[in-house]
């Protein structure tokens, strides 16, 4: 189960990241028009936060720090779910930029759903740990407790 | 073992660090770079005029001028320039008849909340795409107009 929710939400990540990080000028534009983001701040966020994206998705699919990366992509979904909901409910008819910097579509409630089933996944894999296959397994922690990196008393 | 709170936001903290950094990195080796901090404004296309106050009213005064607002719909609603037709920048379509009209006018004055509000720069951008000439930008925007007392319109003029 943690391993499908891995797969499925690291790689929307990924590919969501993936877009907006060659297309940083779009994507700036599509923030700018939530009017939500100060306009100083648009270009720097546009800039990073495709590639927080990408690192988290990447560490969800492998299974690198799991629980920390879910944490991560399941605030920004949370984050992502309030901007499309309230751009929305302004009836602000602007592109959503959420999986691609410039198509995609516009904002609507079903892009609003479907963050929140990112959050909900989020906090399932919060719950439930990394699961098989996952790179948390062999380095983090050894079957038996001892990492791979004993603490220093021993 | 699982980790604890404390474990989950140190690695959280990490992947937005790597992921930030990664960002930068790659925003330093673009050629065409976005520029960072600063107030992010669409580019106006070239051409395109500013207007003070009193040349956007002797443009009114003449008649063969149109005005377009820029702003929300809702704003549009309250108050407008007195005859301004309402074309929110960031909306997807404009309407056909609305550039047809405007295609005729000279010249076209574009508005938005002021100097610092970006909307009028994007819906020029979006209007000379359109193939539309002659296209000008209210620099004051509607405060502006609102402030000189110029004719209005809405359902909250003031």
């Amino acid at each position: 189960m943690s391993l499908m929710l891995r797969l499925a939400m690291g790689g929307a990540f990924l590919a969501a990241g993936w877009d907006k990080a060659f297309h940083p000028r779009a994507f700036a534009a599509a923030l700018a028009a939530y009017q939500l983001v100060p306009e100083r701040l648009v270009t720097l966020i546009a800039t990073v936060l495709p590639f927080v994206e990408l690192v988290c998705g990447a560490a969800l699919v492998i299974g690198a720090l799991t629980e920390s990366a879910a944490l991560v992509l399941g605030v920004l979904s949370t984050v992502f779910a309030l901007a499309v909901g309230t751009a929305a409910a302004r009836g602000l008819d602007i592109a959503c930029g959420c999986f691609s910097a410039s198509r995609g579509g516009a904002v609507d409630w079903p892009h609003v759903a479907l963050d929140l089933v990112l959050v909900a996944c989020a906090g399932a894999l919060l719950r439930l740990g990394p699961g098989s296959l996952a790179v948390d397994n062999w380095l983090l922690v050894g079957k038996a407790g001892q990492g791979i990196c004993p603490k220093e008393s021993e | 073992m699982r980790p604890g709170l404390g474990d989950r936001l140190l690695g959280a903290a990490a992947l937005v660090l790597l992921g930030s950094s990664l960002g930068l990195a790659a925003h330093g080796l673009r050629q065409r770079q976005l520029p960072l901090l600063v107030r992010y404004l669409p580019a106006a296309p070239r051409g395109v005029r500013y207007l003070t106050l009193l040349q956007a009213k002797q443009a009114f005064d003449s008649d063969r001028a149109a005005f377009v607002d820029a702003r929300d719909p809702e704003a549009y609603r309250r108050a407008h320039v007195l005859g301004a037709v309402s074309m929110p920048a960031w909306e997807p379509s404009l309407g056909r008849q609305d550039l047809r009209a405007l295609g005729r006018a000279d010249p076209v004055i574009i508005y938005c909340d002021g100097p610092r509000c970006g909307a009028a720069r994007k819906l020029a951008q979006r209007l000379a795409r359109r193939g539309l000439h002659r296209l000008c930008i209210l620099t004051q925007g509607w405060p502006g107009w609102r402030a000189a007392g110029y004719p209005a319109q809405g359902s909250a003029r003031r």
